[in-house]
């Protein structure tokens, strides 16, 4: 329990933030979170078998002494990868829900996103990195699961802009900037490996957690990207 | 649903992307497990004589103490070499010595899991090694315990191919590589040994034989296999003396006379590398003798005889020996 309460907090509290920052008029799409909340829990399976085929099967291992090899793994696998599949997932039920049973104004695909993002750390948190102090999961729980949650926002006004336009190209640009702004994080010591490199991740994270909080103030609640 | 054709494309243009992402990554960068081992090795040889920093040794969660007895302490600290050839006794992770650290204890120990499973259970060595090399277990000590894997391994490939000369050579340079480690001790001693033995230079294997007897804090049966080991390095090197001296207790202190199969393949391979050894034929007579082949034994002992170059006393024993047979046959 104690484990799981470790894993999972900053996740809470990111979204009990954002539902009571947001919805004054309008009742929170619960639903819809709970939809998301599942993909992005399964979305980690597809998430594992893909970083675990490139750390088994190619040179391309994040633990890898070859830098180059190290940069690239993280790149494809953590980069390409796991903002692949929080994005598909978040799409693929975009596609499938039928827009009558839910609504789907901006801020209500921008939580979903975020939401798919938090539960997808928080259970990255759980597989993969359960077994730290408990110092790093609570440095991760300040940096890792913002992270992932401002990669749900890039990812959730990616997609409501692609539902405004009805255009495949803000997906695209919101799936690149993700790509890189998650590889970044997660290889400045490889790219720049100085002592005080380190600092340069909680930097990013806390201007992305900054911008995020920012650009989430700004969305209406009640905009419908749906065209009439 | 098809109003929305546009997530779709790019569901599917984007799983394309990426599987060609992967697909070029396993073409251009599939994994070599060989060249990984090989690079292990060199960096371990290549670290064996670099000094660590004033941080990474204050660090370095398997550090030495100090104020200890063993011989870590003092002025000899990073020269383990050196150690080794002043006689003092390497007891790292021994009961004797200095304590090993946990992280060390737990990666030796998963090592090991891992050579029993390969050894008994036909787990491969590629899936051996990624577990060793995805255990989150950071410390100087993880190139040698590597280095000791790989050590290992060449044993288990020695035992299918006790002729390859390659094996045997390769061996002699992994066995090396380990006895120039701060963390080496008593059983890299042995495994150098034998590899020295295998690679005919007696005078070496001598060496690190002696010292890993010497250091050996138990008498079981792997202690045994030093005492064989000596012993057999005493009769290859000419020494008549002591291999009298060792011979007379091989029974007590080498627990698995009785079980041939596993340490005469051994003493065959040896007769290849050091033709001329009449004391090593005369081993050979003697642990067959222990097991009532006495054919093999007389067969042996004319062998030892027939070379001239047993002394008198060693020849006064041989011809004993002979004696006992003849008894026994009657």
């Amino acid at each position: 329990m104690n484990l799981l309460i470790l894993c999972t907090w900053s996740c809470i509290l990111i979204y009990i933030w954002m539902v009571k920052s947001k919805y004054y008029w309008l009742k929170p799409p619960i639903k819809l979170c709970i939809l998301f909340g599942t993909g992005g829990v399964l979305s980690t399976i597809p998430a594992l078998i893909f970083n675990l085929f490139l750390s088994r099967e190619t040179e391309l291992w994040v633990y890898s002494s070859n830098k180059i090899h190290s940069f690239l793994g993280f790149f494809i696998g953590a980069g390409l990868g796991e903002e692949f599949w929080k994005l598909s997932t978040g799409v693929l039920l975009l596609f499938v829900i039928p827009a009558n049973k839910f609504r789907l104004y901006q801020a209500d695909i921008v939580l979903g996103f975020v939401t798919l993002g938090l539960a997808f750390g928080a259970v990255e948190n759980l597989v993969a990195y359960s077994h730290l102090d408990i110092e790093l999961l609570i440095s991760r729980g300040l940096i890792a699961i913002p992270l992932h949650g401002s990669m749900g926002m890039i990812h959730g006004l990616a997609a409501a802009k692609s539902f405004e336009r009805c255009s495949t190209i803000p997906l695209f640009i919101g799936y690149f900037i993700s790509v890189i702004i998650h590889t970044f994080c997660d290889t400045w010591n490889i790219i720049l490996p100085l002592e005080f490199t380190h600092y340069f991740l909680t930097l990013t994270a806390a201007a992305l957690i900054f911008l995020g909080a920012k650009t989430w103030r700004k969305i209406p609640e009640m905009k419908s990207v749906i065209q009439s | 649903m098809f109003s929305k054709e546009y997530l779709l494309r790019f569901l599917i243009i984007a799983a394309s992307f990426l599987c060609i992402i992967v697909s070029l990554s396993y073409f251009f960068f599939q994994r070599d497990l060989y060249a990984e081992w090989l690079f292990s090795l060199n960096q371990t040889q290549g670290n064996a004589s670099e000094e660590q920093s004033f941080f990474d040794r204050l660090f370095d969660p398997g550090r030495y103490d100090p104020h200890s007895n063993d011989i870590w302490g003092g002025k000899n600290k990073q020269d383990p070499l050196n150690i080794v050839k002043k006689s003092s006794a390497p007891q790292y992770g021994s009961t004797a010595g200095s304590s090993i650290n946990k992280h060390h204890l737990r990666l030796r120990e998963t090592i090991l899991a891992q050579l029993i499973l390969m050894d008994r259970y036909g787990m491969s060595k590629e899936d051996a090694w990624r577990i060793i090399k995805g255990l989150k277990i950071d410390g100087a000590f993880h190139k040698y315990e590597e280095s000791r894997f790989i050590n290992e391994l060449l044993w288990f490939k020695y035992q299918d191919d006790r002729k390859n000369k390659s094996i045997i050579s390769a061996l002699k340079e992994s066995g090396s590589a380990l006895t120039n480690q701060k963390y080496t001790f008593f059983e890299d001693l042995y495994s150098v040994g034998v590899s020295y033995l295998l690679n005919g230079n007696a005078k070496d294997a001598k060496f690190y034989l002696t010292q890993a007897y010497n250091e050996w804090p138990a008498r079981g049966r792997a202690f045994g296999n030093v005492y064989l080991g000596l012993l057999i390095t005493h009769a290859v090197a000419g020494n008549h003396k002591e291999f009298l001296t060792m011979i007379d207790h091989i029974k007590t202190y080498y627990p698995d006379w009785l079980y041939v199969e596993t340490f005469m393949p051994d003493i065959i391979s040896l007769h290849q590398i050091y033709p001329d050894s009449a004391l090593l034929h005369a081993l050979h007579g003697r642990m067959v003798q222990n097991v009532e082949d006495y054919a093999s034994a007389s067969d042996a002992y004319q062998k030892a005889l027939h070379t001239g170059s047993l002394n008198s006393l060693v020849t006064q024993k041989v011809n004993h020996w002979l004696s006992e047979i003849e008894k026994d046959k009657s």
